[in-house]
């Protein structure tokens, strides 16, 4: 009888078990994205933020099914998820959506908690806010992370307006503990639901379409007027050199006040050129200790400036040989090569909207408004007009109607400073046809192009200029973010004290949310100090850089480097996250 | 067949005894992980061997005894102490799902107010006055440990006691010692002793040293000048009352409006408070103490050092000539000098979640572990790392120990409110120049309270 029992009470566990792991495979199994179909071409990486890192996609076996593996490389990924794409028309559905996010263990094999966000953007102009994902304990790796819009906020996607989400992993023990490199992370099962908890189904054919994420300025000047070396497209191997010769359109260019202007990538991120028919003998120009170029954060441009190649072949171009070369330290590609006027790059401080100043015309057609008061109070010396527009011919200006000098041009001479879709007209060139005061410069200022424009908003505000750097000194370790008006930062190292001179600039690589940034010197003898900002100085900020002079800090500190105290520390009017901090040479 | 049946029973049932015997055996030897959730790297734990395994290490006595201690614990207790880094996120996510099903991952968890409030709202927190008995230094002496009172009775969110930690982020009253000299009035610091100092008589102060000086019929001394933000956080706690202490905002109560009207009245009534600044104001009012353009102001230590006020490491090249003294915010109509918390709570703070395994055990050992300077508080409050505090606000040194206890005693009456880190941000500019009256001001931004409230506890 009790084996009989034994045996009954065996057949219904095994059942009950059958049972259990059918409605357990049930649950387990539905999944928008399971990526076992091999497509993976919906998703991309994001490089639009500061930190943002060029980590690889691939789809691998992980955790007994196929996941997509993101394997990073030094910095933050960021995902991108074409939901639009995938969705199509039901993307208006979406209310909520889960993925299970996994991560490896370090180098040496232990588990290193790891957390980020995953981020919505929505509605008709892609307006974003986050959840937050973690992968705490190694038990809880993967780890089911779940993102949920929020009706009651009117956090909505919407048919066709190109909305897409992105997954980040923005907090790595790993490599905030040793250094090392951030580990990889693996998504899988990806689900999207309507608010009724429905599965949605996608189209795993969709395809991952780059963002714009514009050019990496920082370090660099403008180049304007720029003359394109036609045919510079080469590449070679670590410290050897190719080139061209040079057309007559880029010896012409070649003047004082222009650059050389290169594309490229390389495996250091130097790169330089080589004049080897030089008089003044083969010879290497930006580099290897004959100066210095400008290079951006994204080692992808680099400026070399007329008078630097004039320091070491001679002011007289005719001197400078026939060929011009590219060499870097580390293998090497430059895409383009072009020689034009370079210019520090303006950007506003305490800018004024000229509310209302949106408006097009045709070509040498004029429209604009009445200056409003506050314009008219922010037009003083130093102060700049800031255009941001667009022209079949590329070019803009102003014109003053009403001016007691008569009806005016301002800028149409080529003195406007046209770059990637603003001009820039400074007070002194207005003064310089219209007098000194401005009440006789009349009610109205219109735009005016050689071609058909539009002018889609206009700005007053003083002139601040983002000086090309060289020499740059990196302040290792200096990444860290805060809430608003509160500073955080680092202990100077030596390298960084040393490179404050006059004629330095440090330069921040930052986010905030109302786009302001400055620094504090909070143990300087002259007390604890900000420079930058709040009554203290204006800083340069343009595209997520900030730029803080030496003399501005001294202004404040002063002149006395060895008071200004240990630390250096950033801080922003609203929510910041700085990246990395430099000092370097501004030109001159 | 019987005998078979016996022998089988009789066998399982030796195995069952002596598995339960093992079972005791094993547990009587076995060492509990005490295990700490945080959101970084902290030392010392079980896990480190030497105490250069600190970063941060630098040879001092604390850093041995802090290191030491670990090994005394263990011995104590028979337990081994780890902290888990969990991320921030993380120490949320572990909070909210482990907690909830009644399995914590972690035995005491490090919160800041954002995660700890919640958690105690939603009952994940144990209460220490259910733990401990009423005699305990974190409801008595406070010593080694304090707590947060969130005015619910509880004891959740348990704090170490330590000097710096205590007096950061205080914002006592402060004066102007020589312009309450020279108008031969009693010295606010004796009135406060007495039970004196008050809401009517700070305000019959403000008044008496609000003076033109020299005659031309313009005022050019204030009795009082401040910044909106501290000025309005101290105003709510010295009138006992708060803004956003849980889910419900109080920016619409009566005790919030005695404090608006208190302050309107000085300026638009009383004519006693320093013109406010219509731009940068948080750089201007915060300062007009230090041209002798006012008597009282929210006071700081860092206030005082922007300037160097008072020259405390001798690299200024002056200091001012009066000195400014602390005293605790006078008492509102609604608020009691007994109770009457003096400093919104910041920082870190501990909780013991529901569930864990016997939370005495755990809270004993973590004092222990806490009190790694044997109760020593000289050793904890190293006086060359607070030698800034006490410098900063004085060149007299009795004034510097003066103005230090009037920090650490406003240290250990923490509030928790959220007033200034919701995000709202009401206009006090245009309240100060009489744009709104008291109840069209609580009318127009107390829906902007609620809803950050129900965002940040939702």
């Amino acid at each position: 009888m009790y084996k009989k029992l034994t045996v009954l009470l065996l057949c219904v566990a095994l059942t009950l078990g059958l049972v259990g792991g059918i409605a357990y495979a049930a649950d387990g199994s539905a999944s928008s994205i399971d990526f076992e179909d091999g497509l993976y071409g919906f998703v991309g990486m994001d490089m639009s933020a500061g930190n943002a890192d060029a980590s690889v996609l691939s789809l691998v076996d992980y955790n007994g099914s196929k996941a997509l593996k993101v394997e990073v490389q030094s910095k933050t990924p960021y995902v991108i998820f074409e939901i639009s794409a995938l969705l199509g028309d039901d993307v208006a559905k979406l209310a909520s959506v889960t993925m299970d996010i996994g991560i490896d263990n370090g180098a040496d094999d232990k588990f290193y908690a790891c957390s980020g966000r995953i981020y919505k953007y929505y509605g008709e102009d892609n307006e974003d806010t986050y959840d937050e994902w973690s992968v705490y304990l190694a038990s809880r790796n993967p780890n089911t992370a779940k993102m949920v819009m929020d009706a009651e906020d009117d956090e909505a996607f919407i048919a066709g307006a190109g909305n897409y989400i992105v997954v980040s992993k923005e907090v790595d023990n790993y490599a905030t503990k040793t250094g090392g490199t951030p580990v990889s992370m693996y998504i899988d099962n990806v689900c999207f639901y309507d608010a009724e908890g429905n599965l949605l189904t996608v189209d795993t054919s969709a395809m991952f379409v780059a963002r714009e994420t514009g050019t990496d300025l920082s370090n660099l000047g403008w180049l304007t007027n720029a003359t394109a070396f036609e045919g510079f497209a080469t590449s070679a191997g670590a410290w050897s050199q190719d080139g061209f010769e040079m057309p007559q359109e880029i010896i012409d260019a070649l003047v004082p006040g222009s650059a050389v202007q290169i594309e490229f990538t390389s495996e250091t991120g130097d790169m330089w050129i080589v004049m080897p028919d030089s008089a003044a003998g083969w010879m290497r120009v930006g580099g290897c200790g004959n100066g210095t170029d400008y290079v951006n954060n994204s080692k992808s441009i680099a400026q070399i400036p007329y008078e630097l190649i004039a320091q070491f072949c001679g002011e007289d171009t005719s001197a400078w040989g026939a060929r011009m070369q590219c060499e870097s330290s580390g293998a090497w590609e430059v895409y383009s090569v072009s020689v034009g006027t370079l210019a520090p790059q303006i950007t506003l401080g305490n800018a004024v909207a000229f509310e209302g100043f949106a408006t097009s015309a045709g070509a040498w057609s004029q429209d604009g408004l009445e200056m409003p008061q506050e314009i008219i109070d922010a037009l003083v010396p130093g102060s700049v007009v800031e255009i941001s527009y667009t022209s079949e011919t590329g070019d803009m200006w102003i014109v003053m109607p009403d001016s007691a000098a008569g009806w005016m041009r301002v800028g149409n001479d080529g003195s406007a400073i046209c770059v990637d879709g603003k001009c820039y007209i400074t007070y002194e060139m207005i003064e310089a046809l219209c007098g000194s005061d401005t009440g006789t410069w009349g009610a109205r200022m219109q735009c005016e192009a050689s071609g058909a424009w539009e002018v889609y908003s206009v700005r007053v505000g003083t002139k601040l200029e983002m000086a090309p750097l060289s020499n740059l000194v990196a302040f290792e370790g200096f990444a860290t973010s805060a809430g608003a008006w509160s500073q955080d930062g680092f202990e100077m190292t030596q390298e960084i004290i040393d490179a404050l001179v006059p004629g330095s600039v440090v330069t921040i690589n930052f986010t905030s949310e109302d786009g302001t940034m400055w620094i504090v010197m909070p143990d300087s003898a002259a007390g604890w100090m900000r420079v930058g900002g709040c009554g203290n100085g204006v800083a340069a900020v343009k595209d997520g850089i900030c730029q803080i002079s030496y003399e501005l800090i001294a202004q404040f500190c002063g002149e006395d480097k060895s008071t200004w105290g240990a630390r250096m520390q950033c801080e922003a009017g609203s929510a910041w996250e700085v990246y990395s901090v430099a000092v370097g040479t501004a030109a001159e | 067949m019987k005998n078979i049946s016996r022998i089988i029973g009789f066998a399982l049932a030796l195995v069952l005894v002596l598995t339960s015997l093992g079972t005791v055996a094993f547990a009587a030897e076995e060492t509990r992980n005490i295990t700490i959730g945080l959101w970084w790297d902290k030392y010392y734990d079980s896990n480190q061997d030497a105490m250069e395994d600190d970063p941060a290490y630098q040879g001092t006595i604390s850093d041995q005894m802090r290191f030491d201690v670990v090994a005394k614990v263990e011995e104590k207790y028979n337990v081994t102490i780890e902290y888990v880094n969990l991320t921030y996120v993380g120490v949320q996510e572990s909070i909210n799902t482990s907690v909830l099903a009644s399995t914590p991952d972690c035995d005491i968890y490090l919160v800041d107010t954002a995660i700890g409030v919640p958690a105690v709202m939603n009952g994940y927190a144990l209460d220490m006055k259910d733990i401990l008995p009423a005699d305990s230094d974190i409801f008595t002496d406070k010593v080694i440990m304090n707590y947060l009172d969130l005015g619910d009775g509880g004891a959740y969110m348990i704090k170490p006691v330590a000097a710096q930690s205590q007096v950061e982020a205080t914002y006592p009253l402060m004066f102007n010692l020589q312009m309450i000299e020279d108008a031969n009035l009693e010295d606010p610091r004796d009135l406060y002793d007495k039970g004196e100092w008050t809401w009517d008589k700070f305000l019959e102060y403000c008044i008496a040293l609000t003076k033109d000086t020299n005659g031309d019929g313009i005022i050019d001394v204030y009795g009082f000048a401040g910044y909106e933000q501290e000025w309005f956080e101290c105003m709510l706690m010295s009138n006992g009352t708060y803004v956003a202490k849980d889910g419900t905002e109080n920016f619409s109560s009566a005790e919030v409006t005695e404090v608006l009207q208190f302050m309107q009245d000085m300026y638009l009534t009383y004519n006693c408070a320093y013109p406010y600044a219509q731009d940068s104001a948080s750089d201007v009012m915060r300062y007009i103490y230090r041209d002798g353009k006012c008597c009282f102001s929210p006071g700081a230590a860092w206030i005082l050092a922007a300037n160097a006020d008072y020259n405390w490491d001798g690299s200024a090249a002056s200091t001012l000539e009066f000195d400014m003294v602390f005293v605790p915010w006078p008492v509102g109509p609604s608020g009691d000098q007994d109770t009457n918390k003096m400093k919104l709570s910041n920082g870190e703070f501990y909780i013991i979640p529901v569930g864990v395994e016997d939370p005495e055990l755990v809270y004993n050992v973590f004092y222990d572990f806490t009190n790694w300077y044997d109760g020593d508080v000289s050793i904890r409050d190293d006086a060359e790392t607070l030698g800034w505090w006490y410098g900063v606000t004085g060149k007299d040194l009795d004034l510097q120990d003066w103005n230090f206890e009037v920090m650490f005693e406003c240290g250990l009456r923490e509030q928790f409110d959220l007033v200034s880190s919701l995000a709202v941000y009401p206009d006090f500019t245009g309240f100060f120049n009489g744009d709104y009256t008291p109840a069209q001001f609580q009318e127009t931004y107390k829906q902007e309270y609620q809803d950050a409230l129900d965002t940040t506890f939702n």
